[in-house]
């Protein structure tokens, strides 16, 4: 299925990420400088917080997340969600999850697409339910995120880094999920047909 | 009879609810299908569409009528004229016309600078909201002479149905055809983006006119192909085991 309003348009926004996690990766000062962690945000590095989404942690975690990204947008791209609904998504977790980090784990520090990456799949689930039975989408997506979770179990290399970001996956997950609603809540359709 | 490249009948099918189209279709309009239902001024597409939501109405299908040929009051008063009560099937919420005369909804359209996909997601949210399996557009001419030229148009017909495909509805859209014109649609394009395309005739023959139906195409299901005599009676469109004088005439020549 196509958009329905310029199916030639370009999906601009997994570019945008992708493009600035490319540069950033580039960057030596990345990791030190532009990750997020609550202390040195509220000792004044604000830029952290629109940051972080962008810095990884090594090669393998920047073409994991590529990877990811592409296969997100795609479903993006057949459910309908605009660039500006992508960005706001990926970027609305990021803020989320930092907010919490503030609260409750100031000294834990985040990087990484992925958390905008399982957000987005949130946005899809939501929206995608209108596509495709709702059992059938959330529990693909569900195990999405418990995937890494359960073969770690199964392999018995359980770390607290894997539960760390299974947890902070499916915090993204369920931030999307939010943050969509709240933006299909407030959109406003222009009635023609039932405004008459 | 066609044969029809021996295809089978397995496919889930809806009545249409029009005595004898469903014995033509041999079962009915294949389930979540778009069709094209085209014909001249005055050759029963809008009885032909209401009686689709009525039938489904009286199966417990919930539908939506979207009309741009006329206001809903009037397609009220003329629908129940042949027992098709709107206005009660509305008070169930199982039925919901939305829509206006074309006018209105340029007008609409214009003051509200609605583009092709705010149409086309508010008919789905009123698909959606009353979980509708039959849905009309009467007629698809006018829902695409509300865009500017010939390619938005496209892109606007393209969308609707694939929006209710993707929503699995089983839909009719009505389409005029210019007087004297051997088309199948107004555009010429209509008919490509849909799974089946039904003709209803009108033709004058000594000195009244007759009306007839044809199934022009129907993809993969085994129908006939004949042409058939109709009727307007007063519960709607029935159809007739023959072919109408017209054709028997030119036959005859």
């Amino acid at each position: 299925m196509k958009g329905f309003s310029d199916e030639n348009q370009l999906y601009y926004a997994p570019a945008v990420v992708l493009i600035v996690s490319v540069i950033v990766f580039i960057l030596p000062f990345s990791l030190n400088k532009l990750s997020f962690s609550g202390t040195l945000f509220i000792a004044g590095e604000m830029w952290r917080l629109f940051t972080f989404p962008f810095v990884h942690l090594g090669f393998s975690h920047l073409i994991e997340n590529i990877g990811a990204l592409a296969i997100t947008s795609i479903l993006a791209r057949l459910v309908e969600i605009k660039d500006t609904e992508f960005m706001i998504v990926f970027m609305g977790s990021g803020i989320l999850l930092a907010v919490a980090d503030i609260i409750f784990f100031p000294a834990i520090i985040i990087a990484g697409a992925s958390l905008g990456i399982y957000a987005v799949l949130g946005s899809i689930t939501f929206k995608g339910t209108s596509f495709i039975p709702k059992p059938v989408l959330a529990s693909v997506l569900l195990s999405s995120i418990f995937f890494k979770y359960l073969i770690s179990m199964i392999s018995g290399s359980l770390t607290q880094n894997i539960t760390n970001q299974t947890g902070m996956h499916f915090f993204g997950f369920m931030s999307g999920i939010l943050i969509f609603y709240i933006l299909e809540k407030n959109k406003s359709l222009k009635k023609v047909f039932t405004a008459i | 009879v066609s044969g029809f490249w021996g295809l089978s009948n397995k496919m889930e099918r809806i009545k249409t609810g029009i005595p004898g189209l469903d014995e033509m279709l041999k079962g009915g309009i294949p389930i979540g299908r778009t069709i094209l239902v085209s014909g001249h001024c005055g050759s029963g597409k809008t009885v032909f569409a209401s009686q689709f939501i009525g039938h489904g109405y009286h199966r417990n299908e919930a539908g939506v009528y979207v009309t741009l040929e006329q206001g809903r009051d009037k397609l009220f008063q003329d629908s129940k004229t042949l027992g098709i009560d709107f206005k009660r099937m509305e008070s169930t919420n199982k039925v919901k016309v939305i829509g206006g005369a074309i006018g209105n909804i340029s007008r609409f359209k214009f003051r509200t600078n609605a583009k092709i996909d705010d149409l086309i997601q508010e008919i789905k949210e009123v698909i959606i909201e009353i979980k509708a399996k039959r849905v009309v557009i009467d007629s698809i001419n006018l829902f695409a002479m509300l865009f500017d030229d010939d390619s938005q148009r496209r892109n606007a017909v393209a969308a609707l149905v694939s929006m209710l495909e993707d929503l699995k509805c089983t839909t009719i859209l009505t389409c005029e055809v210019p007087e004297h014109s051997k088309q199948i649609s107004w555009f010429g394009f209509e008919d490509f983006v849909v799974d089946g395309v039904i003709f209803l005739h009108r033709m004058q023959n000594s000195g009244r006119y007759e009306r007839a139906i044809s199934i022009v195409k129907m993809r993969g299901v085994d129908h006939i192909s004949n042409i058939r005599a109709i009727e307007i009676l007063k519960n709607g469109i029935t159809v007739y085991d023959q072919e109408p004088d017209f054709v028997r005439m030119n036959s005859l020549n």
